[in-house]
């Protein structure tokens, strides 16, 4: 029993050893060199880059456009790992607490509620954004991409590609789809078992939507998280979608876990309507053949969220200068203009037009083409700002508690 | 002095063998329940802010952990209770040919397939808009697709068990098949029968009871390997109740960080619920002196 009760003490001795966060890392400062010295520091490096690769269109544009691209033109390996929100905070944790000094993480795609976590652990490197050449070419005031869910993004993520939120609809089914919270509820209710909401990132973006048009408008519940106006607002909510929820797929009894069944779901016909955070992912899913041709996208009268997607660079990463210009050139003319393409991706770009040169917007025009989706400019009218990311959690654990265990 | 040799030389092997078992197996998993219950109580952690019950308490005052624990049981009783009927009256039907033979391939194929793969074959077959829905609408069996029963994602766990039957009954067919021969039941239930006993009578007295009572261990780990199980739950589940591993990593990977605690407080409820299990069944097995 001694032998038993020595053991624990030691383990217990060990992990507390184990998990001291007190530890100072040492890096070099590369927010004092020069971009050509950056330059000359990233060739040869090898960076690891985390991103989500549940999309084989965005897969590929890594994979044969990006990747050979940095190698060509600054003889740096890019290597990518699947991952995502959580898994990068998961494992940018660990190894704060396993004081790992050298992370695995060089560079990860990220957004609002991952940015916000990355801060509160202090997981990202910078400010940096102001040392790339080609930031010159984004508009850093424009307030889609100065905050991230209400943060200032204060240059410790790049802007990377900005959508607006998109519901899915079968236009051979909705001959007319619904425009407003109301119509939305009394064409639900026509159609019981065709619409549900998933309980992820992109039904929480619609949710965030929704409150949005209960409270008012977009500039209601702008600014930090406010409690009494959540507990109002949110109570409308609920009422609201419990009183879809009997109509719903399954009867409500159930939600989809993420947006790629309801796709499925929607191809099959057993769903009527789906959802994306990207206007034109219709576009590009079509074009793929993953979403039927019957699939249209549109917003909300009252609006949708427009979201930018940022990437950043991890504090421990030992390859920052070429992670940088990785960085520099995925915010390139010719790489946001690839990005942009249906066919390639069709993910919006972060720059200002009105910064490039006349061939450059000329090909950037060219591109808005639609066939499926709504026409970008148009419905930049209708986008409403990311709220802060307390309502994002709060909204989580509420919708669960509300409605799905309702 | 050979014989002395021979027996310090086992000795040393038995020993060595006990201190790897020891450190990668017993260590590993005690350091991490070590580490866990350090977490939940807030005592490591970044953002952690000094020992607190709370985690604790929040977690315990919310029924969604009783509820998880015992739809996790229900799934894994079910499908072991299925499987185990479908096993054993495959083994007692077709004796030991099952596993021999060009029959033999369809036993061991469904081993080969991971459990996400099996889960999304069961998505495919069973939903509304799936296989089977499509199937008997063509046959004019059903109207509409939508008349078809809710199979997956359903309240009653219906996909998961019929996933978990699919995996673990040609596991136990052929992990019975094996005691049979290995026991002779076959020449057992020859003597039987030259005695008097009917079929019924040898299966039910003999047959059922020895493959069970040899096979007790493993139908013990493979219902704990259920009701741990992630993908199939996760796949062909409903958002409420989830099973517990699915409901363990829902709350690890929160939006809120200062959830993480809680997650780790559910790991040790399971890791405790599988060693009380391991115990009484350890127990149980004691001779009575």
């Amino acid at each position: 029993m001694k032998k038993l009760t020595s053991l624990f003490l030691l383990l217990f001795a060990f992990i507390l050893s184990a998990c001291n966060n007190n530890a100072s890392t040492i890096e070099k400062d590369h927010l004092q060199f020069s971009w050509d010295e950056i330059l000359i520091q990233a060739k040869g490096q090898t960076v690891n880059f985390m991103m989500w690769q549940g999309d084989p269109q965005i897969n590929k544009y890594i994979n044969s456009y990006v990747i050979p691209s940095v190698k060509a033109k600054y003889g740096i390996t890019l290597q990518t790992s699947a991952g995502q929100g959580n898994q990068i905070v998961s494992i940018l944790m660990g190894e704060k607490e396993a004081l790992k000094i050298n992370s695995e993480i060089d560079m990860c795609w990220i957004n609002g509620e991952t940015f916000y976590q990355l801060k509160q652990i202090d997981a990202l490197f910078g400010p940096f954004v102001d040392k790339l050449p080609n930031a010159t070419l984004i508009n850093l005031d424009n307030p889609f991409i100065k905050y991230d869910f209400q943060i200032p993004i204060n240059g410790m993520e790049c802007p990377w590609g900005n959508v607006q939120f998109c519901l899915i609809y079968n236009k051979e089914k909705v001959l007319v789809p619904p425009k407003n919270m109301l119509e939305l509820e009394n064409y639900v209710k026509q159609i019981p078992g065709k619409f549900t909401i998933p309980n992820d990132f992109t039904g929480l973006t619609f949710l965030k939507s929704l409150l949005i048009d209960i409270a008012g408008g977009g500039s209601t519940l702008a600014g930090p998280f406010d409690e009494a106006k959540y507990k109002n607002y949110s109570a409308q909510l609920w009422q609201y979608i419990n009183r879809l929820k009997p109509f719903m797929w399954k009867s409500g009894t159930t939600f989809p876990n993420a947006v790629s069944p309801m796709h499925q779901m929607f191809s099959q016909g057993e769903l009527y309507f789906t959802m994306s955070n990207n206007d034109g992912e219709v576009d590009n899913k079509v074009t793929e053949g993953t979403l039927p041709g019957f699939a249209r996208s549109y917003v909300l009268d009252a609006g949708t969220i427009q979201n930018s997607h940022y990437l950043g660079i991890t504090k421990n990463s030992n390859q920052k200068a070429a992670a940088m210009v990785i960085l520099n050139f995925l915010i390139s003319p010719d790489a946001q203009l690839e990005k942009q393409n249906s066919s390639v991706w069709g993910d919006g770009t972060v720059l200002d037009l009105t910064k490039l040169s006349a061939k450059e917007q000329a090909a950037f025009n060219s591109l808005q083409n639609r066939i499926y989706g709504p026409n970008r400019i148009e419905i930049a009218s209708k986008a409403l700002m990311e709220l802060a990311p307390e309502y994002m959690i709060r909204l989580n654990d509420d919708f669960r508690k509300y409605v799905i265990e309702q | 002095m050979t014989l002395e040799n021979t027996l310090l030389n086992s000795k040393i092997v038995t020993r060595l063998v006990i201190v790897c078992f020891l450190l990668l197996v017993v260590v590993p998993f005690a350091a991490g329940l070590m580490y866990a219950i350090l977490y939940s109580v807030g005592l490591i952690g970044i953002l952690s802010n000094g020992f607190t019950t709370s985690h604790i308490s929040g977690t315990v005052q919310n029924p969604e952990i009783l509820f998880s624990l015992l739809y996790s049981f229900y799934v894994a009783s079910c499908s072991m209770l299925i499987s185990l009927v479908l096993s054993l009256g495959g083994v007692l039907f077709f004796k030991s040919s099952i596993t021999k033979g060009k029959w033999s391939f369809f036993s061991y194929l469904p081993l080969a397939a991971p459990a996400i793969v099996t889960a999304f074959v069961s998505l495919q077959v069973f939903n509304k808009t799936g296989v089977l829905s499509r199937v008997l609408y063509q046959t004019n069996a059903i109207s509409d697709l939508s008349q078809f029963p809710d199979m997956v994602n359903d309240s009653l766990g219906i996909g998961i068990i019929t996933t978990h039957v699919l995996m673990a009954t040609p596991f136990f067919l052929i992990f019975f098949s094996n005691i049979y021969e290995a026991e002779n039941l076959k020449s057992l239930s020859e003597v039987a029968k030259s005695l008097g006993a009917s079929s019924t009578k040898v299966a039910e007295k003999i047959a059922i009871p020895l493959l069970l009572k040899k096979g007790l261990n493993t139908i013990l780990l493979y219902f704990i390997f259920v009701i741990g199980s992630y993908e199939i739950p996760l796949i062909l589940g409903q958002q409420s109740p989830q099973m517990i591993s699915v409901l363990i990593v829902r709350k690890m990977q929160r939006y809120n960080l200062i959830d993480i605690p809680q997650g780790y407080f559910l790991s040790i409820v399971y890791s405790v619920v599988v060693i009380l299990l391991i115990a009484v069944f350890l127990k149980s097995k004691k001779p009575v002196i």
